[in-house]
């Protein structure tokens, strides 16, 4: 299979609206998490919460899809030119040949819990109406409404696999535009604050009071986040060099994934961390990779004890030598259906700006942890990229991306 | 165009428990009564496992379990596609949020997750292949019937020969009933593979699949047969009883050996099916 080309890509995650303001940030190590001040959640944690959403109004004519999740997609497709790179991509391809394909957790749920809460649900056990089941609740609902805001007409479907959905779009984009079912695809993931999770981890004890420290000895567990990620995939060009001399950006590719079943627990990951092996191995396998190749690892790395110690013990089977890394959760918090889509584009940051970020909030390492985690943000040449996924239900997928074609 | 083989079919609605049965029925749709499913579905699962799990799950393990032997079917690719996600627990998490202290139950939250079927399924089959959990809304069945042919097809997946797509959604809970055109259980489970040379089981058709813009050409006959009445039924009270047009039609190719199309809605275009029998060599 010949390597996809990312051609645009967008983000707003708690540490910045839009590329530019999410590449200072990891520049210099501005974390984006605070004390968690989300409606009248009394947990005493900190969270990835994104600035100006509940400012968002759709468009009116959308209306029915005005809830959280939705306008954050909304948000993060204002910034970067996403919009015109979408309509561009139109133009070449027909709109039914432009694909969706997003990841989500919760979708707009946060619409249908707060209506639990009101005085007429407790009085009636009825919620209000008219109330946007489809528009808004249902796992579909954010492709529903990008498709709609942006006329596409080309496949789409959500997938929600936890905290793994955003990284396997990119597989199930690939393989609809591989058999030429669409040219070109959005792929991403968009999941937003709501009580479910907040409660629903906090419920396992994996929510910290403090900051969430990946890989730190210390580490107390997650802070939830939220993020809205678009990447626009399509065929890698027949002459690629003709690209990249045309944009004068450093192009990326994703050169190969893997998904695999851990088969072992609904909440826990297999304490060897076999599924997560298989699916970094298969993703190195599909793309003719070595694991030497393999410059820097954006780690699933969410600062709960089980998930970094078993994340890296699946790394010692798979690498001969400690690789670099860091988990990027300390400036976004475990933003869960989106981390897939938003670590890829960090991922093709790193690959573009030549930079490894650090591991930030990681204060004192903790000694099981093998992997050379990035104690600082390093600059140097950076040609290959892997990033992990991992999500509840045992569901794993690791994205292989490169600056060239293997 | 996509293609791959239909060697097994599971099914559970109403009056509905084995592919078996659905072949009678459409044979004789006089002698149809539309029981509801057991409360109790049997276990599939270990008991502490089975005891946690939820309604929508246990539907979905119970279709998936019809399709054949576990150690072939744990090699296979997973998905699992519902549209409304687990509303009872759904329903339940939101009462308890509701509560003072709110006090959200660790279980019901790892059970609230879509791809909760697919997990416990992995769990239960100790199948470590690709899974996938899917939602399309209201075209949930052509979403994840596309999909399945497409990951079967891909050719990134060549060293898995079969895949098991499961498609189910429970009876919502009391507060979405009115919202929602589901009105009953309804879950079905394809096994599909790239070859037809299948060790167990019998291959029922192979399988066809182009998106297309155009829609339905066949003739609508004017006076539905009562067979027609019972699939509208079926198909109109549950997201995934669409799925019943497809299976209908691979038991009219199974009874008379001919080929067939079926057209489902795929967004603004079809998706047209072609059913062919598959001569043995």
């Amino acid at each position: 299979m010949r390597p996809f080309l990312l051609s645009h890509y967008t983000l707003t995650t708690a540490a910045g609206c839009g590329s530019k303001e999410n590449l200072r940030a990891l520049q210099t190590q501005h974390s984006g998490l605070q004390k968690n001040n989300f409606l009248d959640v009394e947990l005493d944690t900190w969270i990835g919460r994104v600035a100006g959403l509940e400012d968002i109004s759709l468009p009116e004519h959308l209306s029915a899809f005005q809830c959280r999740n939705n306008a954050l997609a909304y948000m993060a497709l204002q910034q970067d030119n996403f919009i015109a790179s979408i309509e561009q991509a139109k133009q070449r391809f027909g709109a039914h040949r432009v694909g969706v394909f997003l990841g989500t957790s919760t979708s707009g749920i946060l619409e249908s819990e707060l209506a639990y809460q009101t005085e007429t649900f407790q009085a009636s056990g009825q919620l209000p109406k008219p109330f946007y089941f489809y528009q808004r609740h249902n796992i579909f609902s954010a492709s529903d409404f990008v498709r709609h805001y942006l006329q596409l007409e080309g496949p789409a479907q959500v997938i929600s696999t936890a905290c793994s959905s955003s990284a396997k779009v990119f597989a199930s984009a690939a393989r609809y535009i591989e058999l030429g079912l669409c040219d070109a695809a959005i792929v991403g993931g968009v999941d937003s604050l709501c009580m479910t999770t907040l409660y629903g981890f906090n419920s396992l004890e994996l929510i910290a009071q403090d900051v969430c420290r990946p890989a730190d000895k210390h580490r107390q567990g997650l802070s939830i986040g939220e993020a809205a990620a678009f990447v626009l995939l399509e065929k890698t060009p027949q002459n690629a060099a003709e690209h990249t001399s045309s944009t004068n950006d450093i192009p990326v590719y994703l050169l190969g994934w893997g998904e695999s079943s851990d088969a072992w627990h609904m909440s826990t990951p297999h304490p060897e961390g076999r599924g997560a092996y298989q699916a970094m191995q298969q993703a190195l396998n599909m793309a003719q990779c070595s694991e030497r190749q393999v410059d820097y690892v954006n780690l699933h790395g969410t600062a709960t004890r089980v998930n970094d110690v078993t994340e890296d013990k699946a790394m010692q089977r798979l690498f001969s030598q400690p690789v670099a890394c860091s988990s990027t959760k300390g400036w976004t918090g475990h933003t869960l259906g989106a981390a897939g889509a938003v670590e890829a584009i960090y991922s093709a940051m790193s690959l573009q700006e030549n930079f490894m970020p650090a591991s930030l909030q990681t204060r004192e390492l903790d000694p099981q942890i093998k992997q050379n985690i990035l104690m600082a943000g390093r600059t140097q040449d950076v040609h290959t990229v892997m990033t992990n996924s991992f999500g509840f239900g045992g569901n794993n997928c690791s994205l292989l991306f490169g600056d060239q074609i293997c | 165009m996509l293609s791959a083989y239909l060697s097994n079919v599971g099914i559970l609605a109403p009056g509905l428990d084995s592919w078996q049965r659905l072949v009678e029925v459409l044979q004789q749709p006089e002698n149809y009564q539309a029981t509801p499913i057991e409360k109790k579905i049997v276990p599939f699962l270990p008991a502490n496992e089975h005891r946690r799990v939820s309604r929508v799950t246990l539907l979905a393990l119970a279709a998936a379990r019809q399709l054949g032997d576990v150690e072939e079917l744990r090699q296979a690719l997973q998905i699992f596609s519902l549209s409304d996600g687990d509303i009872t627990t759904f329903d339940q998490i939101s009462r308890a949020l509701a509560m003072p202290g709110r006090p959200v139950s660790p279980i019901k939250f790892h059970n609230s997750v879509h791809n909760s079927g697919a997990g416990y399924w992995s769990i239960a089959t100790d199948s470590q292949t690709p899974s996938t959990s899917l939602g399309g809304g209201l075209q949930t069945f052509s979403v994840s019937l596309l999909d399945a042919m497409v990951q079967l097809n891909a050719s990134d997946n060549q060293s898995h020969r079969e895949c098991l797509m499961v498609c189910y959604d429970e009876i919502p809970s009391a507060p979405f009933l009115p919202l929602l055109t589901i009105k009953d259980e309804f879950a079905c489970a394809l096994r599909l593979s790239l070859n037809h040379t299948h060790p167990s089981s019998q291959t029922l058709c192979k399988l066809e699949i182009n998106i297309e813009d155009c829609g339905p050409q066949e003739p609508v006959s004017t006076q539905p047969t009562a067979v027609d009445t019972l699939l509208t039924e079926i198909i109109n009270s549950n997201t995934q009883g669409i799925a019943l047009l497809l299976l209908a039609a691979v038991a009219r190719l199974q009874s008379d050996g001919k080929a067939r199309q079926v057209v489902l809605p795929y967004f603004e275009q079809h998706l047209r099916i072609k059913l062919k029998p598959v001569t043995v060599c």
